[in-house]
């Protein structure tokens, strides 16, 4: 599957409709990255939440800084914050 | 002459959402207003269009929270604060009366509150402390029911009759962070985590004794939940194994087992939850400090209709006709390898593949061509064509069925008659077995080589008779509704179509 990526503020109410769910891919990250299905709805979805275009180079690259920053948090808290029930966010890809 | 309904049209069926196997495929997970304090670890009572979220942890301040938010459809609104600050508690209950069960961080373990609409009472404590809670049971804050958590993996499940909590049957496997959802005569009780392993355990709660049932599809602990009892439950979110890592997945408990459907936009734990496995809501959780809330709606059952191919219909909320068809994706036909004998007649039948089939007997196209009829039969192997081993009786417009390495000719013409002449393939040879009982060409054979139907035909006029080998004799069968010859089949003996003649 096709996917383009966007930075985009969740606004709450509408940002996404179920209809919307259903037409198209849409994952949210964070940063507020999010991958959406390349196809006529996403576009329109994009459209819609007047989202900024990132390559998914640029969209990893926010995620991961998102990413690192909560490490780095997580690593500040006492250790019996550290507990396994509040892990340590990991890295991952993006789709 | 011109149908009336060929000038007029007619009338296309308008439906609110998209057709559905089931109510729960219509499901998906849609933004709503988010909370006003963003937070994780949150408990949830009530409905998707009426509850409460409660209690939380801030991870930026490294505090639990007392705070509770009020959601009327809309908004969110902050109401009066828990007497106690408290993260991970259990929680169930309505908009109007919820309780608080036990949570992080000490003392609270064994603390209890209950809620009535507008503040929090302190009401009599659990039996044992406990914390690394998720959901709980209800129905109200006068009975309710929570099970599981720390430390380190409790199997202790306590009820709550609206003035003392009793300790019931345990879990069958004690783990901290289960979903429990339902009431405290009918509860579920899934995921969790026995450290360091994520759970697929779902247990069954009858009033009396818990039950081991289904697994989740994706293990996972601190998922949210939503249900009514013990044979409904929708959980999402969580945090799976491997890799540590939060997930947007969500399944579909039907009372036996679990379905995956549609997953959330954001992937999330420890975020609260209110509702039914139709119409719930889920709101922050983590990783980070989520604020964000999602609501899951499926279509209501009175405006429900079940997919069936061929459907046409005007979809009035995404304001678009739409069809229930299956595409075949693009295909196109091809040039295969020639016959070594141009012929007609040679077989009809569900006899071979694409790369593996025969031709069988035939006839010369034109009696210009000196031809006769053939007894000749030819393999192919996906490119080219070989002759092997002959028919024992010369024929076209036999009904063939099976495989290259064993196969069934059965009838045919012969160029005088009809025939009644059955021959079995072995893969090297032809051997001539029971006859049908009625001679016929230009049938169909539909099935293998021991269980297969001769279907329709040319005895005189087309032939709507039906015969079922069954390896070593023909039985008459049901017959065609009209009779026909030179049609086409696919399927088997039990379960086949024929069409066209």
């Amino acid at each position: 599957m096709a996917y383009k990526y966007c930075t985009a503020t969740n606004w709450g109410k509408n940002f996404f409709t179920h209809e919307e769910r259903r037409q198209f891919h849409l994952s949210g990250h964070p940063g507020e990255v999010w991958v959406v299905g390349d196809n006529l709805y996403g576009d329109q979805w994009i459209s819609k939440v007047a989202g900024a275009i990132k390559t998914k180079e640029e969209a990893q690259a926010i995620v991961t800084g998102e990413i690192e920053a909560a490490q780095a948090a997580w690593d500040a808290l006492p250790d019996e914050e550290k507990t396994d029930t509040n892990p340590r966010p990991v890295v991952y890809n993006l789709p | 002459m011109a149908n009336y309904s060929d000038i007029k049209g007619f009338t296309v069926q308008t439906l609110s959402s998209d057709t559905a196997a089931s109510r729960i495929d219509t499901g998906s997970w849609a933004s709503t207003t988010p909370i006003n304090t963003a937070r994780h670890s949150i408990g949830g009572a009530g409905t998707r269009t009426q509850s409460i979220m409660f209690g939380g942890y801030d991870a930026p301040a490294a505090q639990a929270k007392a705070l509770t938010e009020s959601w009327n459809g809309s908004s969110w609104t902050e109401v009066a604060d828990l007497n106690t600050t408290r993260s991970s508690c259990g929680a169930a209950g309505t908009y109007t009366s919820a309780i608080a069960m036990a949570s992080s961080p000490p003392p609270n373990r064994a603390k209890a509150e209950t809620w009535d609409g507008s503040s929090w009472t302190e009401v009599a404590d659990l039996n044992t402390p406990r914390h690394d809670l998720n959901g709980g049971a209800g129905p109200n804050a006068s009975s309710a029911m929570t099970a599981g958590g720390s430390s380190p993996n409790l199997a202790i499940a306590e009820v709550w009759n609206g003035s003392s909590w009793t300790e019931v049957g345990d879990l069958n496997t004690g783990r901290r962070n289960p979903t429990v959802s339902g009431v405290a005569t009918s509860a579920l009780a899934s995921g969790g985590l026995i450290s360091p392993n994520r759970q697929s355990i779902t247990e069954s709660w009858n009033g009396s004794s818990w039950t081991e049932v289904a697994d989740l599809n994706t293990a996972r602990n601190s998922a949210a939940g939503a249900g009514t009892d013990n044979t409904a439950g929708l959980l999402f979110g969580g945090n799976t194994a491997p890799g540590n890592t939060t997930t947007a997945n969500t399944e579909f408990f039907d009372g036996s087992s679990w379905t995956e459907v549609n997953n959330l936009a954001t992937p999330r734990m420890s975020s609260g939850s209110a509702g039914t496995t139709t119409s719930a809501i889920m709101a922050g959780g983590t990783p980070g400090n989520k604020s964000d809330v999602e609501e899951w709606t499926t279509t209501p059952a009175d405006e429900f209709v079940q997919i069936h191919e061929g459907q046409l219909f005007f979809n009035s909320t995404a304001n678009a006709f739409k069809e229930t068809i299956t595409d075949i994706p693009g295909a196109s036909w091809a040039s295969g390898g020639n016959l070594n004998t141009t012929r007609t007649g040679a077989g009809t039948g569900t006899q071979g593949t694409q790369t593996a089939a025969m031709a069988v007997g035939g006839n010369h196209p034109s009696p210009k061509g000196g031809g006769g009829y053939y007894d000749l039969v030819e393999q192919y192997n996906g490119s080219s064509w070989t002759e092997i081993a002959d028919l024992n009786t010369a024929r076209n417009a036999t009904s063939t069925t099976g495989t290259n390495t064993a196969a069934l000719a059965a009838s045919g013409y012969n160029g005088t008659a009809n025939v009644t002449i059955t021959e079995s393939w072995n893969g090297s040879a032809w051997t001539e077995v029971n006859d049908l009982p009625t001679a016929r060409g230009t049938g169909v054979g539909v099935g293998v080589q021991t269980a297969n139907l001769a279907v329709g035909g040319t005895p005189n006029a087309p032939y709507a008779k039906v015969f079922s080998f069954d390896g070593t004799n023909w039985t008459e069968s049901t017959a065609l509704n009209s009779g026909r010859y030179g049609l086409a089949g696919v399927g088997t003996q039990t379960d086949k179509i024929v069409f066209d003649g």
